[in-house]
């Protein structure tokens, strides 16, 4: 009888290895064709006023980019507001991770404003600054900056904890200034966490960009989904939850992927 | 011969722990001092106090230059700048200009048998090239003292050789005054001149015979 089974976690845990025959990417397309078949097959389930299809959503898309109002009264307000909320953001949540991580009683003070920012329902955050800001860009951004801050800032805190105190030793008896120590040890211990949170901000920057245009903006993605909604036009309404969505992976895809790989490269 | 180095009553605790008790050192200019002593005995927090590391709680530490070269147990390389800009690093901040300080690591790290891994990151170096470009990163800076923590740790009997030997070699041609911790009295170099050992914080130094000078250690107080 056996008293002790030895079991190997990491057999246990990984996922099977895929053919390598097989590169990544095709398991990605597939993954994308499957949830397209579905959405067809619900579609022609449902009316077309509950569910519009992938041919009817993507003609609508085309639609879209053909209509210069629509590209000009909606699509760039949008794009220019999710830049700049996610400079403030991010460049506001960064400068006090630094700070938080070079100074202890700073964290501590900011500790309770964190945790306010990530707990409170992000609709809650949206009904208050449109009593604050009243509607347009200004609300949108400040919005949008105000719930991506606290991200960045937990991810660069924690970086700031984890740099190699070893290498920061080095850095003091070969009397490295504060200039180099920033550039070549902090800004690159902190590139990985500050990447990986400027990813989920993204993503959640043009979520809430997109929401809070929809409750308090007279133009942008989110104002033509409420009048799409409004309107019945299901269509364009999938087209937009469509175009929202190839923002995010667009930012993903060209700009933080090939940052991260660059980052990962360097770190090896 | 001047002196480089003065430690005068040094007291250090951790915590409730004194590590170092009434501690009293003099290294003079182009003297190799080996420190010897189990773990736990304080010889590397000596190191760290002389480096400015670690403050003292009381007492007093004069280090007469601010050229310290030191080679840890690690290598300490940034793992993301290649073995050639790990050697520039120091002397960029010394104030050098880029393609001095270019040439003057490339110099170092031919020294120290590197040239052809100049452009390699640490990561894929072996852990005795790591810890020769650790000792070119040391020397090129031309320190005036070089602190040694235990650089032989985790090498094979072969890669000690023969970093052994590029240290001895590269510590006669510039004649820094050296502080060599190690627990193992094999691995002190020929040209120790003084070997202090270490009991414990407080205790009596023992003297090794025919190369001790004076070495005092004071009583807890």
């Amino acid at each position: 009888m056996w008293t002790r089974v030895f079991t190997c976690p990491g057999s246990a845990i990984s996922p099977p290895t895929p053919s390598g025959r097989i590169p990544p990417l095709a398991y990605h397309v597939s993954g994308i064709v499957l949830l397209f078949l579905g959405w067809e097959l619900l579609s022609r389930h449902f009316s077309g006023l509950v569910v519009a299809g992938p041919a009817e959503t993507l003609a609508a898309l085309a639609g879209l980019f053909r209509n210069e109002t629509f590209l000009a009264r909606h699509l760039l307000p949008t794009l220019e507001r999710i830049g700049m909320a996610l400079c403030f953001g991010v460049g506001g949540g960064a400068a006090l991770g630094i700070l938080a991580g070079f100074i202890e009683p700073v964290r501590l003070v900011l500790a309770p404003a964190r945790w306010i920012l990530t707990s409170i329902p992000g609709v809650i955050i949206v009904v208050v600054f449109m009593l604050w800001f009243g509607m347009g860009t200004v609300m949108v951004v400040c919005i949008t900056a105000t719930m991506v801050a606290p991200i960045i800032y937990v991810n660069v805190a924690d970086g700031m904890m984890s740099v190699d105190r070893n290498l920061l030793e080095m850095a003091r008896v070969y009397r490295l200034p504060l200039r180099m120590r920033m550039a070549r040890i902090y800004t690159m211990a902190l590139a990985g966490p500050l990447l990986s949170g400027v990813v989920i901000a993204t993503g959640n920057g043009i979520r809430l960009v997109v929401l809070a245009e929809m409750l308090g903006a007279n133009e942008g993605i989110g104002h033509a989904l409420a009048i799409s909604r409004t309107n019945l036009q299901t269509d364009e309404l999938y087209a937009l939850t469509l175009l929202a969505m190839l923002i995010i992976g667009a930012v993903e895809v060209l700009l933080l992927r090939p940052a991260r790989k660059a980052v990962q490269r360097r770190r090896a | 011969m001047s002196v480089v180095i003065r430690m005068d009553n040094i007291h250090k605790r951790f915590g409730k722990r004194p590590v170092v008790a009434g501690f009293n050192l003099t290294v003079r200019q182009g003297e190799t001092l080996g420190m010897l002593g189990p773990s736990g005995v304080g010889k590397s927090t000596i190191l760290r106090l002389i480096a400015g590391l670690e403050t003292p709680d009381s007492g007093r530490i004069r280090v007469a230059t601010p050229r310290i070269g030191f080679v840890f147990q690690e290598a300490r390389l940034l793992p993301w700048d290649t073995a050639l800009s790990n050697v520039v690093l120091p002397l960029r901040a010394m104030g050098m200009s880029k393609p001095e300080a270019l040439e003057r690591a490339r110099q170092y790290l031919r020294r120290m048998a590197l040239s052809e891994f100049e452009d390699v990151l640490p990561s894929q170096l072996s852990g005795g090239m790591r810890q020769r470009v650790a000792l070119a990163r040391a020397f090129a800076v031309a320190p005036d003292v070089l602190l040694l923590d235990e650089p032989f740790t985790g090498l094979d009997k072969a890669l000690k050789k023969s970093i052994r030997s590029l240290l001895e070699t590269s510590i006669n041609e510039c004649g820094a005054a050296v502080v060599h911790v190690t627990h193992d009295p094999t691995e002190l170099l020929d040209r120790t001149s003084r070997i202090v050992e270490l009991k414990g914080p407080g205790s009596e130094v023992l003297e090794t015979p025919h190369r001790v000078e004076t070495i005092e250690q004071g009583q807890e107080p």
